[in-house]
């Protein structure tokens, strides 16, 4: 526990130093960066913080307005002898530099509009609404954000209603979807604590509530797909409550599900890494959880064992079909005893589900049940696999979590040798080499990691920690607050 | 950017805010400020670890709201608060604090440390403020315009809160008056239905804020505050004596800041065991005072060879006029402020409980009262004892009730059906299995409330059913607990001396070791509490045979069917 509440307050100190500008930088992920001076590079911008210049590149920027562009430097003899001729380029064109003024000018007006727009929006009280097929929309993240959510929720309420026979009821209004464009507004907003990353109001008006992280958009994804899942789940019968499991199970496998913007196609079923992470803890910790506790004494691993439970289910011909039955069955089979539950819904008892899934699944004895979960679990410990960057980068950030150093270190390693290209991977490895005494390969990792996110305030403040020469870690940690001043938050625990 | 930090005013000794109840006048001289609070609405009083409100009144009259498609109808009192956040100057005390490092700090620094990361760290404004406290519902910000107001710079917001909201949908209503000094957030809240009867009473109230001269006293600082309390860990260092000059020092220290400003209708008076702060009348004053002195008195003569020599600190009951005026009085602070320095176990706030001293009100008021005379007679032993048996104390302590002079046991009629139910049905743990159950197992599965219920009902029969008749079961509870202590103790001196034994190197080498030792460490803290369990059921109950256990489960499980 070191330093906590020193940078605290460097943090409240510096946050107000940047000069007053017009420029405004967007960037894909939705950040935005105005007041500050600017200055348009050939291969993006570059942003003048009193403490050090950041190089943004072009692809992660979005769009840039930057008044007092400096002019034309030609650097070809092709370039060279336009020039001379009078002419400058713009858009792939030579112009005259009086129409390329104006040009740019009248792009500048349309931007500003565009960015003014997006701006206008980031609060709930502007908050931007639309209607699709399905869903009402109420967001407050970039419209270039939104529209491959909304697409992606689109085609997921279709596969869904095809697969699982469901429709929503005649006279019942589209489902609010609420999405947030930050954690904190979804926390403040939607009403939830801290811990909470989504949910689904299950009595009407139904109500559904996301955010928008930047720093992990497909964790986005999986959290809207598996809330979804639990509106998806209630149009099975409005009237039924869906019992913790299977709900949460279901609604994890389906959470794991891809949405390709350019094929536009939609991929259900996938691994859900960090719930495959957490498993394989639990067995490193000696724990192997059976069926029937599962199913009636369990709550939590409903998420994890649960969601291994249903992909098993659902990865097997003849399963499946059971496990589709016992879905439908839990809410309208006659050979279920259904109990009252609040708000006027009715729902089923734990050893009730147990005794269904029996049923359902041809569980006639104790050695059918033992052959099921034997089949389940070798399934868990063989079938499935890590596969991605991401879940090995989920499975190394777990092992660091509960104290396995060695075991982090091989997944993190095996995750950038897998191509991965999260900065916050960078970040956490480089965390774990600087705690191992390894500093300058945690410095190159930190430098690795701002390569990938030029504008992420504390990997600029972790690499001053690190950095041995004073003034410079100074300056780092400096220029760290000054792009973001919550970057010291993260250390107040060290 | 402005630089704010929460105003602070635990340190200030001499009434710095007045409040006239005829004119309605609110004062505040250290910010320099009045207000017109509007017309009936009464005054609530400031918990004795407030550090930031200034002020809070509710309104003597109810508003309703009905869900719709015949849903529930919620009721709600408007409420007003005052809020201070006082500008931090940038400066040395920064730097100072800049350098700081939680390795060079005593004891009570590191408390400081600890408490400002837990929820009393300086709000950066009013948002901030309302992010981290408003417990209402989800709300967002639905209006925002800067004015000059009679010289005064001022920001007017307005705030809906829309979802999973309590008591229904809210409309909160604040002006913030910039000053030199500090910002003065002045904030209604009312039921959205409610907003348009009231609006002209809270735009007259908020106009009525003046500045007026400010007095000589400083300003609190984020600094200054908490040296002034009597920490946990002063009252828990030196000898008996030391302890208990501390905890008197503490005591007072508490009931100072209570009774300070104090609104009007509400009084004040030192019981010696109790210190009351009512806002009821005498009678039912009394009726707590006595339950609360039996209960006292039940613990010092039933628990009396729980730390002997330790004085406990008289507890503070507030007695607010209703639930709603209670929930008031909570409402605007940050959970988790002020835990060191104790005020949330000398200070029990209650209310007039319309089925007396008979309802849920009295069953929370005996568990407070009983946690901090075991917390203040032996807190080692109050954060080691077994799960069952901290559930089952609780829940027997929960149905003490006065009668006559003598504190009676009056079981929970709906929990002793449901127990008789887990009998019949063969549902309930056998009291040697349930005696000896670690807290995983304890709350595992879907029976921890359950097993909550078996264990009040296990502690009942040893204290006051029939195992408390006979001779050989009378002092077997209270014997348990006393092997339960000399088995955690010598536990620990072993503990302490392992640690000045050279470390070994047993730093894993391959993924194989690592998780090995992931295993153990997953296992170690269950083996240390199941070791506990064992030895000290082993101390207390050795004798007993499965013949013994098996008559007095007999028995224990006749009393419940």
């Amino acid at each position: 526990m070191k330093r906590w509440f020193a940078t605290a307050v460097l943090g409240l100190v510096l946050s107000g130093a940047s000069a007053a500008q017009d420029d405004v930088l967007v960037l894909k992920d939705g950040r935005v960066f105005a007041d500050l001076s600017m200055e348009r590079t050939a291969d993006g911008v570059t942003i003048h913080f009193e403490n050090g210049d950041v190089a943004v590149p072009d692809r992660m920027i979005l769009d840039a307005l930057i008044s007092g562009t400096s002019g034309f430097v030609p650097q070809t003899p092709e370039e060279k002898e336009k020039f001379e001729k009078g002419f400058v380029p713009y858009e792939g064109r030579w112009v005259t530099p009086k129409r390329r003024g104006e040009m740019i000018e009248k792009r500048i007006k349309e931007q500003r509009a565009q960015i003014e727009e997006m701006l206008a929006h980031r609060e709930w009280m502007n908050k931007y609404e639309e209607e699709s097929k399905n869903f009402n929309f109420q967001f407050t993240v970039p419209k270039h954000i939104f529209e491959g959510y909304r697409d992606a929720m689109e085609a997921y309420f279709t596969i869904f209603a095809k697969d699982w026979k469901v429709k929503r009821p005649r006279g019942q209004d589209k489902l609010n979807v609420c999405f947030y464009g930050s954690k904190r507004e979804f926390h403040r907003t939607g009403g939830v604590g801290g811990g909470v990353i989504g949910y689904f109001r299950f009595v009407p008006p139904y109500d559904l509530n996301i955010y928008y992280d930047r720093l992990d958009p497909a964790e986005t994804e999986d959290v809207m797909f598996h809330e979804a899942n639990h509106y998806l789940q209630k149009l099975v019968d409005v009237d039924f409550k869906v019992p913790h499991f299977p709900g949460e199970s279901l609604a994890e496998f389906y959470g794991a599900s891809a949405w390709d913007p350019k094929k536009k196609k939609l991929t259900t079923g996938l691994i859900q890494e960090g719930r495959l992470t957490e498993i394989q803890n639990d067995i490193a910790g000696g724990e192997m959880i059976g069926l029937r506790e599962l199913i009636v004494d369990r709550n939590y691993e409903h998420y994890t064992w649960g969601w291994s439970l249903v992909h098993f289910l659902m990865n097997h011909k003849k399963h499946e079909k059971s496990f589709q039955k016992f879905f439908i069955g839990l809410a309208k089979g006659k050979d279920v005893k259904r109990e009252q539950f609040s708000f006027g819904l009715k729902t089923v008892r734990p050893e009730e589900i147990w005794n269904a899934f029996k049923k359902y699944h041809g569980l006639r004895s104790d050695e059918d049940v033992e052959k099921l979960e034997k089949e389940w679990h070798e399934y868990v410990q063989n079938q499935l696999k890590l596969i991605s960057p991401r879940g090995l980068e989920k499975a190394a950030a777990s092992a660091m979590r509960t104290g396995r150093d060695i075991r982090a270190r091989r997944l993190f390693e095996e995750a950038i040798e897998a191509g991965s290209e999260n900065p916050l991977t960078f970040h956490k490895y480089a965390g774990l080499l600087k705690e191992k005494g390894e500093s300058s390969k945690a410095i190159e990792n930190w430098k690795k990691a701002i390569e990938l996110d030029p504008l992420s305030g504390s990997f600029y403040y972790a690499l001053g920690r690190a950095t041995k020469d004073d003034e410079e870690g100074e300056r780092l940690k400096a220029l760290g607050l000054e792009i973001d001043p919550e970057a010291a938050s993260e250390w107040w625990w060290d | 950017m402005r630089f704010l930090i929460a105003a602070l005013l635990s340190l200030v000794a001499v009434p710095v805010a007045t409040a006239d109840a005829q004119s309605r006048l609110h004062k505040n001289e250290l910010f320099g400020y009045q207000l017109k609070a509007p017309k009936d609405w009464t005054q609530i009083p400031l918990k004795v670890d407030e550090d930031w409100l200034l002020a809070k009144w509710k309104s003597d009259k109810t508003y309703f709201w009905t869900e719709k498609n015949g849903g529930w109808t919620w009721e709600h009192q408007p409420e007003l608060m005052v809020i201070g956040f006082v500008h931090r100057k940038p400066g040395e005390e920064e730097k100072e604090e800049k350098e700081k490092d939680l390795e060079d700090l005593d004891d009570e620094d590191v408390e400081d440390a600890i408490r400002k990361a837990l929820g009393a760290s300086p709000y950066k404004d009013y948002e901030d403020y309302l992010d981290r406290t408003y417990r209402g519902g989800g709300f967002y910000i639905s209006d925002r315009k800067q004015k000059k107001i009679k010289g005064i710079e001022v920001t007017q917001i307005e705030v809906k809160v829309e979802k999973l909201t309590t008591t229904g949908p809210k409309r909160i209503i604040t002006w913030i008056y910039h000053q030199e000094h500090a910002d003065v957030a002045v904030q209604f809240e009312v039921l959205e239905n409610a907003y348009s009867k009231l609006k002209s009473t809270i735009n007259s109230s908020l106009k009525s804020f003046k500045v007026i001269p400010r007095s000589d006293l400083d300003l609190p600082s984020q600094q200054s505050a908490p040296t002034g309390w009597i920490t946990i860990s002063e009252m828990n260092r030196g000898t008996p004596a030391e302890r208990k000059k501390k905890r008197i020092e503490s005591e007072n220290q508490h009931r100072e800041k209570a009774i300070a400003n104090l609104p009007d209708g509400w009084t004040h008076k030192d019981y010696g065991r109790v210190f009351v702060i009512s806002h009821v009348d005498a009678r039912y004053d009394k009726k707590v005072v006595a339950q609360v002195e039996a209960l006292l008195d039940w613990c010092d003569e039933n628990l009396h060879f729980i730390g002997p020599d330790e004085y406990v600190r008289a507890p503070i009951i507030r007695i607010c006029k209703d639930r709603d005026e209670e929930r008031s009085f909570s409402q605007g602070q940050s959970a988790g402020a002020f835990w060191s320095i104790g005020t949330s176990g000398i200070e029990i706030t209650t209310h007039k409980d319309e089925d007396g001293m008979l309802g849920w009100e009295t069953d929370y008021m005996n568990r407070r009262v009983f946690d901090l005379w075991f917390r203040e007679r032996d807190a080692e032993l109050f954060w080691a004892l077994p799960t069952w048996l901290e559930n089952g104390l609780r829940e027997y302590v929960e149905n003490l009730r006065l009668k006559g002079k003598k504190l009676d046991f009056r079981p929970d009629h709906w929990d002793k059906d449901d127990l008789r139910e887990m009998v019949r049905e063969g549902r309930a743990e056998r009291p040697r299995d349930l005696m000896k159950m670690i807290s995983s197992d304890f709350y595992g599965g879907s029976g921890g409330w359950d097993r909550n219920r078996q264990a009040g009902a296990l502690v009942e029969f040893f204290l006051s059913g029939a195992a408390s008749k006979s001779k050989r079961t009378k002092g077997a509870l209270p014997n348990f607990i006393r092997d339960l202590k000399d088995v955690i103790t010598e536990i620990e001196e072993e503990e302490e001396k392992k640690k000045d034994e050279p470390e070994k190197d047993d730093e894993p080498q391959t993924e194989e070791e690592e998780d090995a030792l992931y295993k153990a460490r997953q296992e170690e803290w269950k083996n240390r509490e199941r070791r506990v369990l064992d030895e000290a059921f082993n101390r207390a109950f050795g004798g007993w045979s499965d013949k013994d256990w098996d008559a007095f489960e007999k028995v224990y499980f006749n009393s419940i069917d």
